[in-house]
């Protein structure tokens, strides 16, 4: 067999797998189940994955003003676009503390409006795919995390944004906020 | 019949504005119900009737009876109007449109009320009997019509045409005097040009910094080597200035593209004057009252939201002063009273608050019955209420749930209001009482209001390391009260003011203890709410301005104390305080001891560059001190003339009067001979530092060498 031959060989072997390829039933193709696109974030050692319908921007973060007579999450309110945005320290909200310095700020959007978190850096988006994610849903409700969504098998918590925003100990001065989670910065 | 060319003149653009609209809106549909075949013609009618109904309530409220008459045909002449053959629809489309005419010519006063009437009368005439019989085709599937001219309305289809109406006349009409623009437009330009003032004053801070720190390095640099020509360097200072100079215009630029901006959303509060001559018409009607709504607001305008916000408090006032307040016409007779009873409004603006005043001439509280029942609801101890005066047992009635009334109507009575009427003046930072003595013999209630929601003069104070923002109208002076000659009586703390009286001290904020070391001078910001003094600790006082205010997040809407938020210089936001919650937490103790109490030392500053005067100005302000800033001698000599001043820190060098004759002028001055004065400047040579102790000055300081704590230092040792 002389080498034009083999290649020949060659070619025709390739297009036969392709035409196998072609003629598999469709139902056999198992496409992975696309669940969120999240935005990275560190805090401390931790990866957090936000979903991106939930993130307006992320921001190098402005001047803050505290303010007193809040819990120790509350970081207080920057100005941002001419509007005065509440923030807080997704860290210590989360009950992971607050070792590292906070270099950016995700903004994240809410029925009732917007609210500025402080994380320590955005190291990038991706895919979630349902593969991905740890199956056992008990996981998830004994996270030590509140607002947790999901966790993945490489340890990125996904973040339940609206139900974090949604929180009522975020709604300052009515009732329901008698008691703040963390400490008093007073 | 009544006219509306009587109307009041703003009001009449406005419904001139409105009426033109619709009637071109109506005008475009009747072109397409012309040519439109079969399909979409009855959403084309509904959509006509609609508008015609819109011109009728219109008219109607402003006082265009003949309008109201010709309208009304319009919508009659529409009712009918497929149910008969094309010929005569092709008829009516053309008198409707000459009723189009008619009504814009009397609108604008083209032509007389006469002719709407003679135009209804024709409509009338000619379409008011039923139509021929053989003429009609099959039952129309028009649907419902607009609310009063067809019974069978639903909600659906109302709702659809109420759309269609809506965006027809959404569309101004070309040469239209008026624009109409989406709220969301102008809050959009709002917030941009908000952002566009602060990122200017971020750039003028960072300006004024580096201007100063050129000037001292170019300053510097001559000093050390004076006989060096330095071309670059001159060529430099020369370019800051130009870029000084061209920047100068722009600040001014972005100040008035913030004034316009906040124009656009100035109301004039008699646009609701319809709604209270309705609201007073109905109310008296139901309940067989004679009463004439009387109101003087002249051109007041205010912020689109301070308006719509005062809407229901308003007529709240108005319905219970012509429920409670106003007798029936026969006990006004036997009373000896007019049988017509008035109820009156009246506006006014001071500064940056408006003043709405609801008056009548009815009967009046009944301060006993307001005494008895403070003290059955357990607002008052028997014994306290016996004590109070008039307008002190008033204040009851915006307690939740307090209510004098004997019987409950569909108007009030209920203890439900009053409470309302006060949260909601107060959301909007202002506050509402009962006068006394009332305007026309009857109550007075007054509203007091912010003009402008978006703007706050303000006295900027730290506490705790953190800025806020005092409200300058409920400031009435600043204070410095050694901390041992406060008075404590368990957690109350109290000083006497320069009367006597007691002035309960507490800090901005509940969590900060108030100091009390021995020799600490507290800096106390003495604050009036009506007629409530409460002094306010806090840690320093700085400038004094205008502040663009910015609504609180939506989540710190209900904190208690903060009323708004600005932002300063650094792009940092400050708190305003609401200064109504302070002093919801104060408890007033009676004191004997007076106390001395030391004003704060008011300075001079005169130097004819922007960026030394305001780094001085911010410099001493910073210490605590009061400054008075001047850009050259004779304006520093007048202000010498007008007010007293502790110490003057001048520069030498300045047009129409410098520094050395400023200091001989206070030194041959009888009253001024003995004030302190520093001159601040570059000129450092032996023979100048010579000229200003000649000239009287008691310190010299070198700008090149200066630095903060040398000036404090120098400040320090005079006042």
């Amino acid at each position: 067999m002389s080498a034009d031959d083999l290649s020949l060989e060659k070619h025709r072997l390739l297009l036969e797998a392709r035409a196998r390829d072609l003629a598999r039933p469709q139902d056999t193709i198992t496409p992975r189940e696309l669940l969120y696109h999240v935005v990275l974030l560190k805090l401390d050692e931790n990866t957090i994955g936000l979903p991106i319908d939930y993130v307006r921007e992320i921001v190098r973060p402005p001047p803050i003003t505290p303010l007193f007579g809040m819990p120790l999450w509350f970081s207080g309110v920057i100005c941002l676009h001419a509007q005065i945005l509440s923030v807080i320290d997704l860290g210590l909200w989360l009950g992971i503390g607050s070792r590292s310095p906070r270099n950016a700020l995700a903004v994240l959007c809410g029925p009732d409006g917007d609210i500025g978190a402080l994380v320590d850096n955005c190291i990038g988006f991706r895919p979630v795919h349902a593969d991905e994610i740890v199956p056992a849903a008990g996981h998830v409700e004994s996270s030590p995390l509140p607002s947790t969504l999901a966790i993945t098998r490489d340890l990125c918590t996904i973040i339940n944004v609206p139900k974090l925003v949604g929180d009522p100990r975020l709604r300052f001065g009515t009732h329901s906020q008698t008691t703040p989670a963390a400490g008093d910065q007073s | 019949m009544s006219h509306g060319r009587d109307a009041d003149p703003a009001l009449l653009a406005v419904y001139q504005a409105e009426v033109l609209e619709l009637l071109d809106s109506l005008g475009a549909t009747f072109e397409q119900l012309r040519a439109e075949e079969s399909a979409g013609r009855a959403e084309l009618l509904r959509a006509a009737m609609r508008i015609a109904h819109t011109i009728k309530g219109s008219s109607r409220i402003t006082g265009f009876d003949t309008i109201v008459e010709l309208a009304h045909a319009m919508e009659d002449t529409l009712k009918s109007f497929d149910e008969i053959a094309a010929a005569e629809q092709l008829e009516r489309i053309t008198l409707l449109f000459e009723a189009i005419r008619v009504t814009g010519d009397v609108v604008e006063g083209k032509c007389g009320a006469d002719e709407a009437s003679a135009m209804a009368a024709r409509l009338k005439s000619r379409f008011s009997e039923p139509a021929n019989e053989s003429a009609r085709k099959a039952p129309p599937s028009l649907g419902p019509g607009p609310p009063g001219v067809n019974s069978s309305i639903t909600g659906e289809n109302s709702s659809e045409l109420e759309k269609q109406s809506r965006a027809q006349a959404e569309a101004p009409p070309l040469g239209s005097k008026w624009a109409r623009v989406d709220l969301r437009r102008l809050d959009h330009l709002m917030n941009a040009v908000h952002e566009l003032v602060l990122s200017h004053q971020m750039v003028g801070s960072i300006d004024r910094e580096f201007l100063f720190a050129a000037e001292s390095l170019f300053a510097q640099a001559k000093i050390a080597d004076p006989a060096d020509h330095k071309p670059d360097l001159e060529a430099s200072a020369r370019l800051l200035e130009r870029r000084r100079s061209a920047a100068e215009p722009l600040f001014s630029l972005s100040e008035q593209v913030l004034s316009a901006a906040q124009k656009l959303r100035m109301v004039p509060l008699h646009s609701l004057l319809p709604q209270w001559k309705r609201t007073v018409g109905e109310a008296a009607h139901a309940l067989s009252k004679r009463i004439e709504l009387h109101s003087d607001i002249g051109e007041l305008e205010l912020d689109r939201h301070v308006l719509e916000c005062l809407k229901d408090p308003i007529m709240h006032l108005i319905r219970n002063a012509v429920d409670h307040g106003i007798e029936s016409s026969s006990e006004r007779i036997q009373r000896g009273k007019q049988p017509t009873a008035i109820v009156q409004i009246r506006a006014r603006i001071a500064g940056t608050t408006a003043t709405i005043d609801v008056s009548d001439d009815g009967r009046g509280l009944d301060i006993d019955r307001i005494r008895a029942q403070a003290v059955r609801q357990g607002l008052l101890e028997p014994e306290q209420a016996a004590s109070m005066q008039a307008n002190e047992l008033s204040s009851c009635l915006f307690h939740p749930g307090f209510s004098t009334a004997q019987r409950v109507s569909t108007l009030s009575g209920r203890g439900m209001g009053l409470d309302v009427v006060r949260e909601a003046v107060r959301e909007l930072g202002g506050r509402v009482e009962v006068k006394h003595p009332p305007a026309l013999g009857g109550a007075t209630f007054s509203i007091e209001v912010p003009v402008d929601i978006a703007l706050v003069r303000g006295l900027l104070v730290s506490s705790g390391n953190v800025k806020f923002v005092l409200p300058v109208e409920h400031i009435r002076r600043v204070l410095r009260v050694p901390a041992e000659q406060l008075h404590w009586i368990g957690n109350t703390c109290y000083a006497n003011d320069e009367l006597g009286q007691p002035l309960t001290i507490q800090p901005l904020w509940p969590s900060l203890p108030i100091p009390n070391a021995k020799g600490r001078l507290l800096t106390v910001v003495w604050m009036t709410h009506g007629r409530k003094p409460l002094g306010l600790w806090v840690d320093e006082l700085f400038e004094e301005h205008f502040f663009l205010t910015h609504a609180p997040p939506w989540n710190l809407r209900r904190v208690s104390g903060i009323g708004a938020f600005v932002v300063l210089d650094d792009g940092r936001p400050a708190a305003v305080i609401d200064v109504s919650t302070l002093f919801d937490r104060t408890t007033l103790k009676p004191s004997h001891e007076p106390i001395h109490i030391r004003e704060i030392p008011r300075i001079l500053v005169v130097d004819d560059s922007l960026s030394v005067r305001t780094l001085v100005r911010t410099t001493l302000q910073s210490a605590g001190y009061e400054v008075i800033a001047k850009a050259d001698g004779r304006e520093a000599w007048q202000a010498l003339s007008e007010s007293s001043f502790s110490l003057v820190v001048s520069d030498v060098r300045m047009p129409q009067m410098d520094g050395l004759e400023l200091v001989r002028r206070i030194r041959s001055s009888e009253t001024l001979k003995n004030l302190p004065v520093i001159l601040l400047t570059s000129l450092d040579k032996p023979e100048d530092i010579s000229a200003g102790a000649k000239s009287g000055a008691n310190e010299y300081i070198v700008k090149g060498r200066f630095d903060q704590s040398r000036l404090l230092e120098a400040v320090a040792r005079f006042v």
